[in-house]
C-alpha cells in the first residue's frame, strides 16, 4: 500500500477495522490525480479505530475521546483549502460526542466523518454502546443492554447532515466509492460503516445475511427519514445528499480590512 | 478634578448604556474615566447601577462616594442615597421629598420615544448639571446611533433646557485634552490578542467573558477574525485546537464554569503541544454562583487545570491597558512555547469600561520556530534541549499530531524510553518560559514604602490608590504561571498584605510556596470588588 506508514497495525486479525483502511487508502489513492495528497489531513477519535492514524502516510491528528467534529470544523475554518476526513467510532461519536455530531451536521463544514460502527467499546473490552441492540450482552450490562439503540442514519438525516450514506465494512469496493462520492461532496458527508467486532460483538454472519443495498434512492430528506426507519434489513448505500452553502462559506473572514488603531480610533 | 455620579434603574431601562454614553462625553472632553456595571442574572426588572467616575488623573477602578444620583424607579433610591449628595430623579414616575425632578418619561413621551429612550433627557439635564454643552452629548449619541440618534438628540435638548432654568450647576467642566478611547477590559484584551496575530475566536456566551464575544463579532470583518459560537465551550476549545493545528493562531474566551468543561482540551493542548490561549473571565463560583458579580476564585483552578503534567503560561491583566498588554504578549508566548496560555482577567475587569491609552506598536505579531528543512524530514516532535520543535503546516508537510504520547515522528508509542525523553522534552519548556518571563514584566511595582502589599488582577487599582493614601508600596503579581518567584524571594520589606476577591487568599498562598512570604491576607468574597474607600481603613488596620 503506498499510503502505508512504518507502523505496527495491532487491530485483532478479522476485525472490520481492516475493510475501512483498504477502502479508504485506495478511495485517496484513486482521488489522487486530481487532489494532492499534502491536503489531505485526518482526524480520528479514540478506540480501536483512532489507531487509523499512525497507519496513513498523511497529516493526521489523532484526538480526544468524542471530539473529532470541532476538530475538523476548526481546521477547515483555518484553512479551507485542506481536505479534512475525520474517523470516529460509535461509542466516540454515537455517545461521548453525539452533541457535536448533531451540530455538525447542521452547520455543514465541508468534511467527511466516517464512523466505524461495531456496536461496542472493543477498546476498553466490550460495553454496550448507543448502537448496541437491546438486549446486548456486554460486560457491564451481564443480564442484557436495558436501553434502545440508536438510529444514526435518521439522526443525521433530521439534523440536516448534507450527504449521508451507511456502508459495510466487508463490502470494501462499495465503501471506496462512497467514501470518494463522500470526499468530493461540498459539505457535511456522514457515513455510518457497519464493521464487526471479531472479539466483542462479531456481526459477519449477521451482517452478510441482512444488508442488501437501496434499491431506489429516496428523493428528499423525508423519504430518506422513513425509509431509514423503516427497513427492517439494513440497508447500505447513499440514503440523501444535497447541495447547500457550507459553513465556511459563511462564517470564514480571509481578511483584514482596517487596523487595530483605526477601530481604537473608533472607540473615543 | 475627580468626580463620580451613579445612573440606576431597573434592567431594561438602558442604564449601562446611559453609563457608557455618559462616560463618553468626559472622555471627549480628555478626562480619563471609569465606568462600573452592577446587574442582575434577569432581563427585565431587578436593580442594575452604572457607577461613573471621572478624573484628570488616569484610573482603574470606580469611587463610591459621589456627587449624583439618576434614579430611573424609586426603589433604587434608598440603595444608592447614603453615597451621593443629589438625586435627579424621573418626577413623571415617582416624586421625592428632596432632589431635581425631572418629567422623563413626559418628555420621551411627548417625543413619541420609547419610555427607554427617556434616560437621554436625564443626560441632557446632567450636561447642564456638570457645565457641559449639550452638543457635546448629541455627537454622542450621532456617533453611537447614527440616524436613529434623532429622538436621543431631541430628548438631550430638552432636559438639557429644562435643567438649565431649575437646577444649579455641580461643577463645571472644561475641554482639557483630546478624546480618550473608552472601552471595556475584554475588547482590549482582544484587541491585544488581534495585534498579536489572532484570526479565529471561539467561544460559548458566558458572563462576564461576553462582551468580548460579541465586540469580536460586530467587528470581524475589520479585524479579519472568524468568529463562531459553537455548541458548547468543550467544541469552543477543540475547534481553536484545529485552527492552530493547522497555523492559524486562535482563541477562546469563558469564565470558570465554561473553562471547567475546557480541561480536557487544555490537557490535549498541553500533550500535543498546541498553542491556544484561553480568556477566563472570573466570576463567583462555586456552579453557578453569583453569574453577573465579581471574583478572583479561579488562580488555583488555573494553575493546576487539565489532567497530567505540562508547562502553561497564566497571566492576569490589571487593568484596561494591562489587558491589551498581556493578551498579546500571551498569544506570542504559547506559539513560541507551543502550549496553553491563560489570560486570567475577572468581571470587574472584563465588564468594566474605562478610558485607556494603548501603545498599539507595543504588540505584534512574534514568529514562532518554524522548520526550514526538507518536508520529508520533518519531525513535530523533534527532541531539542530548550523543548521546543520547530512548526510546519500541512500542505507543506505531512504532520502528525496526537494527544497520546508520541514519538519525534508524532506516531503513538507507550515505549518507556520514548515515553520520558518526549514528557521530559515537554516540561524542559517550562524553564525556557521562566527565562523569557526573566527578561518581561512579571510583577509591577507602583509607587514605594517599607511596606508592601501583594495583589493581582483588577484588585490592584483600588489597592494602588488606597496605598497611594498610606505611603505603601503595591507589587502587582502579573504572571502566575511559571511563577515569578526570582522576582519575590529577595523583595526587601517590613510587612507585607495580599488583597484579593476570594476566601482563602490564593495569591498569598502562592507567596508562601514559592517566596516564603507570610502576608496578612485581606480577602473580599461578596462578589463586589475592592473600591479605595473601603480599603483603606483595611490596609490600616494590618499596618498600623
Amino acid at each position: 500500500m503506498r499510503l502505508a506508514t512504518g507502523a505496527r497495525i495491532v487491530w485483532c486479525p478479522g476485525c472490520g477495522n481492516f475493510g475501512i483502511l483498504k477502502a479508504f487508502t485506495q478511495a485517496v489513492e484513486e482521488l489522487s490525480a486530481e487532489v494532492e495528497l499534502e491536503r489531505f489531513v485526518l482526524v480520528s477519535g479514540v478506540g480501536c479505530h483512532g489507531k487509523i492514524a499512525d497507519y496513513i502516510a498523511l497529516s493526521s491528528f489523532h484526538t480526544i475521546h468524542g471530539r473529532v467534529p470541532p476538530l475538523l470544523t476548526g481546521i477547515k475554518l483555518a484553512n479551507p483549502g485542506l481536505i479534512v476526513v475525520g474517523f470516529a467510532g460509535d461509542g466516540d461519536m454515537y455517545n461521548e460526542g453525539l452533541v457535536h455530531l448533531i451540530h455538525a451536521a447542521r452547520r455543514n463544514i465541508d468534511a467527511t466523518l466516517i464512523v466505524h460502527n461495531n456496536s461496542v467499546y472493543g477498546l476498553t473490552t466490550g460495553q454496550a454502546t448507543a448502537t448496541s441492540p437491546r438486549g446486548f450482552r456486554g460486560r457491564s450490562t451481564p443480564e442484557g443492554n436495558p436501553e434502545e439503540p440508536l438510529n444514526p442514519i435518521a439522526l443525521m438525516l433530521a439534523s440536516g447532515a448534507s450527504f449521508v450514506a451507511r456502508c459495510f465494512a466487508g463490502d470494501t469496493a462499495h465503501l471506496k466509492q462512497i467514501v470518494k462520492r463522500a470526499i468530493l461532496h461540498r459539505g457535511f458527508s456522514f457515513i455510518d460503516v457497519l464493521q464487526p467486532c471479531v472479539t466483542f460483538n462479531n456481526t459477519w454472519k449477521l451482517y452478510k445475511e441482512k444488508v442488501r443495498p437501496i434499491e431506489r434512492p429516496p428523493e428528499s430528506r423525508e423519504e430518506a427519514i422513513k425509509l431509514a426507519c423503516s427497513a427492517d434489513s439494513v440497508l447500505t448505500g447513499i440514503f440523501y445528499s444535497e447541495e447547500r452553502e457550507t459553513c465556511e462559506e459563511q462564517v470564514r473572514i480571509e481578511a483584514r480590512h482596517a487596523s487595530v488603531k483605526t477601530l481604537i480610533e473608533k472607540l473615543k | 478634578m475627580d468626580f463620580t455620579f451613579r445612573v440606576s434603574g431597573m434592567a431594561g431601562d438602558g442604564v449601562k448604556g446611559a453609563g457608557i454614553i455618559a462616560g463618553k462625553v468626559f472622555s471627549r472632553l480628555g478626562y480619563h474615566v471609569f465606568v462600573h456595571v452592577e446587574y442582575q442574572s434577569l432581563i427585565r426588572g431587578g436593580h442594575n447601577a452604572a457607577v461613573v467616575r471621572v478624573s484628570t488623573q488616569k484610573l482603574r477602578c470606580h469611587r463610591k462616594y459621589g456627587d449624583l444620583l439618576i434614579a430611573l424607579q424609586d426603589y433604587v433610591v434608598p440603595v444608592h442615597r447614603r453615597y451621593v449628595e443629589q438625586v435627579l430623579f424621573d418626577s413623571s414616575k415617582f416624586t421625592l421629598k428632596e432632589g431635581l425632578a425631572l418629567p422623563m418619561s413626559e418628555f420621551a413621551a411627548q417625543t413619541e420615544a420609547p419610555p427607554v429612550f427617556r434616560n437621554a433627557a436625564a443626560l441632557g439635564a446632567l450636561c447642564h448639571l456638570y457645565g457641559i454643552d449639550v452638543e457635546v452629548l448629541n455627537q454622542v449619541y450621532r456617533d453611537a446611533y447614527g440616524e436613529k440618534a434623532e429622538k436621543d438628540i431631541v430628548l438631550a435638548e430638552m432636559g438639557y433646557s429644562y435643567a438649565k432654568k431649575r437646577f444649579e450647576r455641580i461643577r463645571e467642566v472644561e475641554q482639557i485634552g483630546r478624546p480618550r478611547a473608552l472601552l471595556d477590559g475584554n475588547q482590549s484584551a482582544g484587541l491585544g490578542a488581534v495585534r498579536a496575530g489572532l484570526r479565529c475566536y471561539y467561544a460559548y456566551p458566558m458572563t462576564p467573558s461576553t462582551s468580548l464575544l460579541h465586540f469580536l463579532a460586530s467587528h470581524r470583518r475589520e479585524l479579519g477574525v472568524t468568529v463562531v459560537q459553537p455548541e458548547n465551550e468543550i467544541s469552543a476549545a477543540i475547534m481553536a485546537i484545529g485552527s492552530a493545528f493547522a497555523g492559524t493562531r486562535a482563541m477562546v474566551g469563558t469564565s470558570g464554569g465554561g473553562f471547567a468543561l475546557m480541561q480536557e482540551a487544555f490537557s490535549l493542548a498541553g500533550m500535543a503541544e498546541i498553542p491556544v490561549l484561553f480568556l477566563e473571565a472570573q466570576r463567583p463560583g462555586p456552579s453557578t454562583g453569583l453569574p453577573t458579580w465579581h471574583a478572583q476564585q479561579d488562580l488555583r483552578f488555573v494553575l493546576h487545570a487539565g489532567h497530567g503534567e505540562f508547562p502553561r503560561i497564566v497571566a492576569s491583566p490589571c487593568d484596561v491597558e494591562d489587558a491589551f498588554h498581556l493578551a498579546g504578549e500571551l498569544l506570542n508566548l504559547a506559539w513560541r512555547f507551543q502550549t496553553p496560555a491563560v489570560l486570567l482577567m475577572d468581571r470587574y475587569l472584563s465588564e468594566s469600561t474605562a478610558t485607556a491609552e494603548i501603545d498599539v506598536d507595543a504588540v505584534k505579531e512574534e514568529p514562532p520556530l518554524l522548520y526550514e528543512g526538507e518536508p520529508e524530514d520533518y519531525r513535530r516532535y523533534l527532541i531539542t534541549d530548550s523543548g521546543i520543535s520547530p512548526l510546519a503546516f500541512p500542505p507543506r508537510v505531512m504532520l502528525k499530531v496526537t494527544g497520546n504520547e508520541h514519538d519525534e515522528l508524532g506516531y503513538t508509542t507507550d515505549d518507556a524510553a520514548q515515553s520520558a525523553a518526549m514528557y521530559e522534552k515537554r516540561m524542559r519548556k517550562e524553564k525556557a518560559i521562566e527565562e523569557e518571563l526573566r527578561r518581561r514584566q512579571a510583577v509591577r511595582t507602583f509607587g514605594s514604602g517599607r511596606d508592601v502589599v501583594f495583589t493581582w488582577g483588577s484588585s490592584t487599582g483600588a489597592v494602588i490608590e488606597a496605598a497611594e493614601e498610606l505611603g505603601l508600596r503595591v507589587v502587582q503579581v502579573r504572571y502566575l504561571s511559571p511563577f515569578p518567584k526570582w522576582e519575590v524571594e529577595h523583595l526587601e520589606f517590613e510587612r507585607a498584605a495580599c488583597v484579593e476577591c476570594n476566601y482563602t487568599g490564593q495569591l498569598a498562598s502562592l507567596l508562601k510556596e514559592h517566596g516564603c512570604i507570610e502576608a496578612e491576607l485581606i480577602p473580599r468574597h461578596d462578589g463586589r470588588p475592592f473600591t479605595p474607600d473601603e480599603l483603606v481603613p483595611r490596609l490600616r488596620e494590618v499596618f498600623s
